[in-house]
């Protein structure tokens, strides 16, 4: 008997090692160790055996079963191996081939940088507010402290629907309907972005173009809050080393008001082209909210103070992108709107 | 407003270049647009004067001139210019002149043709001289220089080119600075430097003029004040060299003496001025009033003029004789033959002024100071000041005594200051000194002063009298030099307004900006420097207003992120479109898109009307990127359209809408597998985004009626009840006539149904068991729509069937003629269990024979 099961250990090791596959191994293994296998066949003759012998022969049956699993578990892992090198050898793909063609699309260049000047005030505290692109002379210019006659309005050029109906030239009239919404409550903190409308058409001028404005107030808003909120815009906007600049200006809405410039993008203050020399690029016009404003708001401007800004998305966008043509932002080319 | 830097310097003494006043002045509010110098570069041309003129011995078209420059040798010039005399005045370009000129650059020793020539004459254009300040005589050949020129004296100096031009960029509140004094004045204030201002001698109330002219306002609510002078024993010449260059240098042509002391009085003062040849004025006399209903008269352009009530003219005893502030007469103006003038200066009110120059499209230097507001107590100053000016020229003598109409006049107001509101304001921590000497620097009165530093009421700088004398410099505002300190961050300004300094104050006449506290703080602002004040975040404790955004804004954020995501570019088309955009679409009468907004004042047509819809912009955009060449496109766009109210006297509608068109398809690909945008394909990315945004049994319904659309490919999207949109092929009609050469198809959506659709996402539990999936075709009717069929699907497959998704149409061999074959994959699921399959077999069937009954339909493979 021991020699028998020696002589299957022998015979199994030789025959193992012609297996070719993972299949011929797997038949191998059931042959062999399986229920009906060699080995069973072999050990159904132990009740032959003496008692001696029995403890003795089923544990050398049991080494060379452990022994064979093992060896078969061990080529299995070759075998497994192989095939899969195989595989791999004839399976090679170009990598160099172009991938599944998967269009981009994109927002337009506009709205990036208008929502990413949106997300910077959001930041800061600032809601969302909308209001009307058509709207009355009220709004657009009255209660903006702009009466009729007033020579600043020959400023803006307007698209009238009717004497008193017309789009909007700024996106200032949404201050006093922000106002009227919110009052008596404070603060009002909110920007508006949207388009407006003037009578102008050439290489920096579009008759539609966007503006976001920007109002603030509250009890003890100071000029030099409107100072830090827009250096921490300009920051935020254009990189850590941004500078500003306020040049005292006129707007009827403001008192006082400010021309509002930011270190030029592209020569960093240095002067080039672009700024004209002067390394400041004038970007929005901004100040302390009208006294008169905030009265037909219905605040009362001993009580409250505000500061406002209106800001060009357009200029911006040209700027940060360094573009030199404001209507290539309104002809909808693909070949410009894909690179960005 | 342009300024001369030389006659500013007369004015106010300043110890800086150009380029620094320019640069404060910016600083202060005054914008300095551009510094100009006004040689433009001319170097080393001289006076000449031709002592003989030869034939060049080798050149029929040349001379050879010899030039007298003063005490050295004369220099031998050739020349091609024509019609040269000996004895003439000429500038000479010496040898190492410069000139800005593109073909002689420079000046160097060159022989023409044998004979050698040390220079070169030169015309206007070669010294750059601007063409439309010169008179025609003088802007052929070689530029005339008159008699009295002196010889060798460098052309810069002779022809007043030795200065500098600042043009101002005033901004609407600012017109006071129209004026030179005033803007000298400003100059002081901003730089400390003194004034002087020129002395303006005072005429007396009563004199001859009483008994030779007369002044009569008829319409004293337009006109407040109207004075006049008159001057006798005028005669008109060309104006002397001062005059003609001081005028050059602000941008105005030199006429003659009489129309130049005009416009240079109207420059120094701000107060515009109108001379009236008095012989030709009937009675001797004016009147300011309305004009009559069918009036008429000719302005000095020859134009005819319709007066009507809105106008206030100026007449004589019998007609009209002026627009009031906005042009003369023809009738009455100054010739050559006038001996008599009659000098008018008023104070005419802004709205009418505006109102007169509109009309008639005048917009004269007079109307544009009239209508921004000039300084009402200057009217009889700036007579005064032209007839001496015209009497100092020669030009005239003085009648004595004025005319001097004076309606109501409403003095400057008197405002209330406090320090600490400019503190407060401001961020700053200014002291009282440091305020008052800029109100002192402005010729702001301080009427009263409290809790101050002492200073005591003070009233010396008696802006409103205005009446004459120099008005010298006091309060000195050094640039950069004053004792206050920067408040950056200071709170102390935030703790309200304490009982702190004031003052009661009244700004100068010609400011009538300042009006209220807070144009004095922005005085105080501007001149303290608006960089000096500090940088602070609002101390507003992270209070907001409200949400960040709305629901509506962020629908709107998202679907254009998801339009992007799927490989749509977002454009940006004009609100505005032209109104035959409608007629191409085909839009019915009656249909909403007709009940466009009109613009009354387009630029021109193309931007006629507010897009009632969005189909001409994608269309329009589609056929020009195609144009390009672009011949694969998927563009969307969020945008707004517009619409009349329903209501009669309503305000428009702007609606927030979604669009999208595609056309073309993937580009080929070595990979195969090429799809066509088409219809289904936008159908399909509506589909995901109805999914992405919750809207839930969205349905397609056939619309044959939608303009512009393919009535076989076009279908209504709907939730329940509401219709959210459209999605169709472009008719091949409106593809035409768009120029579209492919297929497009586009989606529009209204926002705010779409809004009140999208649901909120909610949580459903992830399936525990297994599911069953099952295949079903059956063959239906080929006109029969298949959401019917998969409609019936679902509804006989009941709650456990979880999916029903048709994945093949088939017609064609093996199916009837007038057949389909639609294929579904079911999904069978349930929350409970493992389903077996004899369970499903059982709902199958149950579907099977109910759309046995429904459709006629015969399952296939049974």
């Amino acid at each position: 008997m021991r020699e028998q099961l020696l002589e299957l250990k022998e015979k199994a090791e030789a025959d193992l090692e012609r297996c070719v596959d993972l299949e011929a191994l797997n038949e191998f293994r059931v042959s062999v160790l399986g229920k009906k296998g060699e080995l069973t066949k072999l050990l159904k003759n132990m009740g032959r055996l003496s008692a001696e012998e029995r403890p003795v022969i089923g544990q050398l049956a049991n080494e060379i079963r452990d022994q064979l699993e093992t060896r078969i578990s061990r080529f299995s892992e070759t075998l497994r191996d192989q095939g899969i090198q195989r595989q791999i050898a004839g399976e090679t793909l170009d990598v160099t081939l172009p991938g599944t063609d998967v269009r981009t699309g994109g927002r337009h260049l506009l709205y990036q940088v208008q929502e990413e000047i949106e997300d910077v005030f959001i930041g800061m505290g600032y809601s969302v507010y909308e209001g009307f692109e058509i709207e009355t002379d009220y709004y657009n210019f009255e209660v903006m402290n702009l009466p009729k006659d007033h020579p600043a309005r020959d400023m803006q050029d307007s698209f009238y629907i009717t004497p008193e109906v017309l789009l909007r030239t700024h996106t200032s009239p949404a201050q006093n309907r922000a106002m009227e919404a919110m009052c008596p409550n404070i603060p009002v903190k909110i920007i508006v972005p949207g388009r407006v409308y003037r009578r102008d058409d050439d290489a920096t001028h579009s008759p539609m173009f966007h503006q976001v404005e920007g109002l603030l107030i509250d009890e003890h808003v100071r000029f030099s809050d409107l100072k830090g909120t827009l250096l921490e815009f300009a920051r935020q906007m254009f990189g850590p080393e941004q500078r500003i600049r306020l040049r005292p200006s006129y707007f009827p809405f403001t008192e006082p008001s400010a021309e509002v410039d930011i270190s030029c993008v592209m020569c960093h203050g240095r002067g080039c082209r672009t700024c004209g020399g002067t390394g400041w690029l004038e970007i929005l016009g901004a100040g302390m909210v009208h006294p008169r404003v905030l009265e037909m708001g219905g605040y009362d401007p001993g009580k409250v103070t505000g500061f406002a800004f209106g800001l060009g998305v357009d200029r911006v966008t040209m700027l940060k992108y360094g573009l030199d043509d404001l209507r290539l932002l309104f002809e909808n080319d693909v070949r410009f709107l894909k690179q960005f | 407003m342009r300024v001369s830097f030389k006659w500013l310097k007369e004015l106010v003494a300043l110890d800086m270049s150009p380029e620094a006043l320019a640069e404060a002045m910016t600083r202060a509010g005054i914008p300095v647009e551009s510094v100009e110098y006004l040689d433009k570069g001319v170097e080393g041309v001289l006076v000449g004067q031709l002592t003989r003129i030869e034939r060049h011995p080798n050149a029929d078209k040349l001379s050879v001139v010899q030039v007298d420059i003063g005490g050295e040798r004369p220099l031998n010039v050739v020349t091609a210019a024509p019609g040269i005399v000996v004895g003439q005045k000429a500038p000479v370009a010496r040898v190492g002149a410069k000139l800005p000129s593109e073909s002689h650059p420079s000046i160097v020793l060159t022989d023409f043709r044998g004979v050698p020539s040390e220079g070169m004459l030169c015309s206007a254009e070669e010294l750059g001289l601007d063409p439309d300040k010169l008179m025609p005589h003088e802007k052929e050949g070689i530029y005339p220089l008159p008699a009295d020129a002196v010889l060798g004296e460098n052309i810069v100096r002779t022809l007043g080119l030795d200065d500098v031009v600042l043009d101002l960029e005033l901004t609407p509140n600012r017109s006071d600075c129209m004026g030179m004094w005033n803007v000298a004045r400003e100059v002081a204030a901003v730089t400390g430097g003194r004034l002087s201002l020129p002395e303006v001698t005072e005429s007396a109330a009563e004199g001859e003029i009483q008994d030779q002219a007369w002044v009569r306002v008829d319409a004293a609510d337009l006109c407040p004040r109207f004075s006049a002078r008159l001057v006798e024993n005028a005669h008109t010449e060309p104006s002397p060299a001062w005059l003609k260059q001081r005028l050059m240098a602000m941008g105005m042509r030199s006429i003659n003496n009489i129309v130049d002391v005009s416009n240079l009085v109207m420059l120094e003062t701000n107060q515009p001025l109108h001379f009236y040849d008095y012989d030709t004025l009937a009675g001797h006399g004016i009147v300011a009033r309305r004009g009559l209903e069918g009036e008429r008269f000719v302005t000095l352009d020859g134009q005819t003029r319709n007066l009507t009530g809105e106008t206030l003219v100026i007449a004589d005893g019998e007609k009209a004789v002026g627009l009031a502030g906005v042009m003369g007469g023809l009738n009455t103006e100054v010739t050559d033959q006038t001996t008599k003038i009659l000098i008018e200066a008023a104070w005419f009110h802004p709205t009418s002024i505006r109102r007169t120059s509109q009309a008639f499209g005048l917009r004269s230097e007079a109307a544009q100071r009239f209508e921004k507001g000039i300084d009402v107590t200057q009217t009889k100053l700036a007579a005064d000041r032209a007839a001496q000016m015209l009497a100092a020229i020669g030009a005239g003598r003085e009648v004595t005594g004025a005319l001097d109409v004076r309606g109501e006049i409403e003095a400057p107001p008197e405002i209330r200051l406090r320090l600490d509101k400019i503190n407060h304001d401001l961020g700053t921590q200014l002291d009282g000194a440091v305020v008052r000497r800029f109100l002192d620097a402005l010729r702001i009165t301080v009427l009263e002063e409290r809790g101050g530093s002492g200073v005591g009421t003070a009233g010396e700088n008696g802006a409103a009298g205005g009446s004459g004398g120099a008005v010298d410099g006091a309060g000195a505002v050094g640039a950069g030099g004053n004792s206050a300190r920067v408040g950056a961050g200071g709170n102390s300004a935030r703790a309200g307004l304490p009982g702190g300094v004031e003052w009661l104050v009244q700004p100068p006449s010609w400011r009538r900006d300042i009006a209220l506290e807070a144009d004095l703080v922005e005085e105080a602002a501007r001149l303290y420097g608006y960089d000096k004040i500090g940088a602070t975040l609002p101390a507003g404790g992270g209070r907001q207003s409200g949400s960040a955004r709305t629901p509506s804004q962020k629908l709107r954020r998202d679907l254009a992120h998801f339009m992007a995501g799927q490989g749509f570019l977002e454009i940006v088309p004009y609100s505005f479109i032209h109104p035959g955009h409608l007629d191409r679409l085909r839009v019915p009468e009656g249909h909403p898109w007709r009940e466009a907004v009109a613009l009354m004042n387009p630029q021109s047509e193309e931007q006629g009307i507010m897009r009632t819809t969005m189909l001409p912009s994608l269309l329009s955009c589609a056929a020009g990127n195609l144009n390009r060449q672009n011949r694969n496109l998927r563009l969307f766009e969020v945008g707004k359209i517009y619409r009349k109210s329903p209501a009669p006297e309503g305000h428009p509608l702007e609606i927030w809408s979604l669009g999208a068109v595609c056309t073309g398809g993937r580009p080929k690909s070595w990979l195969g597998g090429e799809p066509k945008y088409d219809f289904y394909y936008l159908k399909g990315v509506l589909e995901a985004l109805f999914q992405k945004i919750s809207v839930r049994n969205v349905r397609f319904a056939p619309d044959q009626e939608v303009p512009g659309l393919h009535p076989g490919r076009c279908a209504r999207i709907e939730a329940e009840g509401r219709v959210l949109g459209f999605v169709g092929e472009i008719h091949p009609k409106t593809a035409g006539d768009y120029e579209l050469d492919q297929r497009a198809v586009v989606f529009y959506l209204d926002l705010e149904a779409l809004l009140a659709e999208a649901g909120a996402k909610t949580y459903r539990p992830v399936p525990r068991y297994p599911a069953l999936t099952r295949d079903l075709a059956v063959t239906v009717p080929a006109e029969l729509p298949s959401q019917e069929i998969t409609d019936a699907v679902i509804e006989l497959g009941g709650a456990l069937l979880q999916e029903a998704r048709l994945f093949d149409v088939y017609q064609g061999e093996q199916i009837a003629a007038g057949s389909k074959s639609l294929a579904f994959s079911l999904t069978w699921r349930s929350p409970e269990k493992t389903l077996t399959d004899q369970e499903v077999n059982a709902l199958q069937e149950r579907i099977e024979s109910g759309l046995g009954d429904l459709f006629k339909g015969q399952i296939r493979g049974r």
